[in-house]
């Protein structure tokens, strides 16, 4: 069962946490517990959010879940986080990538008519809606997280901590 | 911390969107922070161990613990000498409104509890240069450049951009089955034909980009058509006859892939537009509001012996950005219903209050402030309006303190200019270091100010050092509006100053000024007052200041009109004596006087003073 979180675990918090794997993973299936220990945050995290800064060092000494499946998820997952730490510092020439990435995604079909098979470019894309979205969704609107959090600003000497 | 989501009574609850009942219903989130605790380690000396990029992930962890750990006021050993920048607790609601809305919005509903900010000089200077050295970095990333392009330069943009993929793709992708746009990016720092893609579409907006990629796209396929034509008649051989007409590509194919393209193409363009427009002409808009009891700043300039307190109470603090990709963009109003500013000492013997309530009578708010910014045009307009009510500032030398504190060194003195934007600030970015020859975005700063106070009183106590046997002046206003306007082309400054009900009265003890403080706010005619001045005094006054332009040798014009309401003084041996000695009161004023360069002297002054309808006196010094 702890093989199985291994991979739906990250498609539903690898936009947010990485470093899921057998070590760190334990899994008390039939409570709906699952604990996450040595974890760390997706340092792309800020920058898909806009954010003007990187993430430098992260990580969560121990992450509990209480996922209600039995119930069909129709109970929000309670997220409880311990020490937590992050390293940030505010980034540099950010919103030039994002801009030029931004285009390029944009400009990526367009493209594809000049690829080998150029028929293959006007085939609609396959929709990822289904149930795996609406449960996605349901789960992260109804989450609910407690935390002992401390967080770290740092750059040039000049530091926030709270 | 605690996050949870919440129903419209605030109370938790299970939200599925997709439900019908939940179709017209926003998403509602509450954030609480308890003991949320920020702090400033001004004197951190370690810190370079974890910026270090070959420190080991697990010595930063100890490292970063520590360093909390210093601050942690619960930990018995945390180190006494970091003030406390922050301390409270803190709930936001947050609302999505994007559940039902094409355009997401957010909205935060922030009560914070009391908050008390204490600061020594050196956090201060440390926070200053932070907050300098964010803005400069978010100025560097304002991509305003695309608006700049006029339409021939956009043309030509546009043309070497197609070029330059089509030669891109002949160089690099010829023999790969698909074009790959990361291959340009790590070929951009290189290749020329890569640096100029890269430069287009940082510079060209994106419909424009598409249609050029659209020309590339089709000029690229008119490529490999000649070239499979020309494989094609070169494979023919000795079975030639029998491939030709496989390899041939008939016009009624390529006709069909183009019109095939077309169609793909508009309905993409379509989607673009749609797609664009909601992330960067909308973006998503943020709206906070945050109510504040009471806060309050202690600030110690040098030692612990004196300090400046500033307290508020009844907070309310609204802002709106409209598109979180230019900050800039926003409308904010902040309220507060009380407030005093004082200087005390150690031993809070005495607090010597430079700005305090007028009286308790009145309960409108004391500072309303109103800013609004906006780009448009290559114009960044601000307007900010200040509405004061029922205060009393005191001139006290002690302020000098902290102005000297607060004020940025000598070197990094900058002029302030209605009309002069930060354009070079942006012209430092290293998206222009790959487009050199982008013209210099011209953006003006469009000022428009007004501020209207009401009922308010300014002293100037004789001997600060004592203030309770000290006698002063007090200078009282019922009204007093001032506004201020740059005109869009930069050419001069407009400032109107209208004043309504000045009185001036001296007291010879501060038990006679808090005597009689409470009558010079009514409508009174004190003119019997032994103390009096002058009283019931208008005036109204236009100034405007045209601005002298670089390059040329003219120097600024200055036109200065002055209407007067009848004055009438009541001298006697006694005021005219306290009268010579108040310039003494705004000494401290020269230690905060710097050296600038001396301007020319004004010529074409033009300055015309009318006294109840009748000119009196016109000068005009050239």
């Amino acid at each position: 069962m702890e093989k199985l979180l291994q991979f739906i675990l990250p498609s539903f918090v690898g936009d947010f946490i990485q470093g899921i794997d057998r070590e760190t993973l334990k899994a008390n299936f039939l409570k709906g517990k699952v604990s996450l220990k040595d974890i760390s945050l997706n340092p792309s995290m800020l920058s898909k959010l806009g954010a003007p800064f990187r993430i430098v060092y992260s990580n969560i000494g121990n992450l509990e879940m209480n996922i209600p499946w039995l119930k069909g998820f129709k109970q929000p997952i309670e997220l409880c986080l311990e020490d937590f730490l992050v390293l940030i510092e505010p980034n540099e020439d950010i919103k030039e990538v994002d801009i030029v990435e931004e285009k390029m995604k944009l400009l990526d079909r367009v493209t594809e008519f000049v690829s080998i098979n150029p028929n293959e470019a006007s085939k609609p894309e396959k929709k990822s809606e289904g149930l795996f979205t609406y449960y996605k969704l349901l789960i992260l609107d109804n989450i609910q997280v407690a935390s002992l959090y401390f967080l770290k600003i740092l750059r040039s000497g000049l530091r926030i901590f709270t | 911390m605690s996050v949870y989501t919440i129903n419209e009574q605030g109370e938790p609850d299970f939200f599925d969107r997709t439900q019908q009942k939940n179709l017209n219903r926003d998403l509602l989130k509450n954030i609480t922070l308890k003991d949320f605790v920020v702090y400033w380690n001004s004197e951190e000396e370690e810190a370079f161990l974890i910026s270090d990029n070959d420190c080991k992930d697990s010595y930063r962890k100890i490292y970063l613990r520590d360093y909390i750990m210093r601050g942690d006021k619960k930990n018995p050993e945390a180190h006494p000498l970091f003030d406390f920048s922050f301390d409270s607790r803190l709930t936001i609601k947050t609302v999505d409104t994007s559940v039902n809305e094409i355009e997401p919005k957010y909205k935060l509903d922030i009560s914070l509890e009391p908050i008390k900010i204490i600061l020594n000089n050196h956090q201060l200077r440390q926070i200053i240069e932070f907050s300098k050295e964010l803005k400069a970095k978010a100025q560097k990333s304002k991509v305003h450049l695309t608006e700049e392009l006029s339409e021939e330069e956009l043309l030509a943009e546009k043309k070497a951009y197609t070029n330059s993929l089509v030669k891109f793709y002949e160089n690099y992708c010829t023999s790969k089955p698909r074009f790959k746009w990361e291959e340009v990016l790590q070929a951009h720092k290189g290749d020329r034909d890569s640096q100029m893609i890269y430069r287009a579409l940082v510079i060209i907006p994106s419909m424009g980009i598409i249609e050029a990629t659209r020309e590339a796209v089709l000029e690229i396929n008119k490529l490999k058509k000649i070239s499979t034509q020309k494989k094609g008649k070169s494979k023919k051989g000795l079975f030639g006859f029998w491939q030709a007409e496989e390899t041939q590509v008939q016009p009624e194919d390529t006709q069909k892939e183009e019109e095939k393209f077309e169609e793909f193409y508009q309905s993409f363009m379509l989607a673009s537009k749609k797609m664009t427009k909601d992330k960067s002409v909308t973006g998503f808009g943020l709206t906070i509001s945050a109510k504040l009891k009471e806060a309050g700043v202690v600030f110690f300039p040098d030692t612990r012996s004196q300090h400046f307190c500033l307290e508020m109470r009844n907070i309310k603090l609204d802002f709106d950005f409209i598109d979180h990709k230019n900050l800039e963009n926003f409308k904010s109003n902040i309220a507060v219903f009380d407030l005093e500013f004082f200087y005390t000492t150690k031993n809070h013997q005495m607090a010597n209050h430079f700005i305090k309530r007028l009286n308790d009578y009145d309960h409108r708010n004391i500072i309303t402030l109103n800013l609004n910014k906006k780009f448009q045009d290559h114009h960044r307009f601000i307007e900010l309006n200040l509405e004061g009510c029922n205060f009393e500032i005191s001139v006290i030398p002690q302020i000098s303190e902290l102005i000297k504190a607060i004020a940025p060194p000598k070197d990094d003195e900058i002029e302030i200019s209605f009309t002069k934007g930060h354009s070079d600030k942006i012209f430092d970015s290293p998206l222009l270091t790959r487009a050199p020859s982008l013209k210099k975005p011209n953006i003006q700063t469009v000022l428009t100010f007004t501020s209207n106070l009401l009922q308010a009183a300014v002293t100037v106590p004789m001997n600060p050092a004592s203030l309770l046997e000290t006698d002063g002046w007090a200078l009282f206003f019922d009204k007093i509006g001032l506004s201020t306007q740059s005109d869009l082309s930069g050419v001069s400054d407009t400032w109107n100053i209208d004043s309504e009900g000045i009185r001036m009265d001296y007291f010879d003890s501060l038990e006679t000024y808090l005597r009689n403080r409470e009558k010079l706010y009514l409508p009174v005619d004190q003119t019997k007052s032994l103390y009096n001045l002058i009283s019931n005094f208008q005036l109204k006054s236009n100034i405007t200041i045209a601005k002298s332009n670089e390059e040329s040798e003219s120097t600024k014009n200055l036109n200065c009109y002055l209407e007067a309401g009848k004055a009438l003084f009541y001298i006697n041996p006694l005021l005219a004596f306290k009268l010579s000695q108040l310039p003494a009161c705004f000494e401290f004023l020269k230690s905060l006087h710097r050296e600038r360069p001396q301007n020319k002297p004004a010529t074409g002054t033009v300055l015309t003073v009318k006294h109840n309808g009748i000119h009196l006196v016109r000068y005009i010094i050239i």
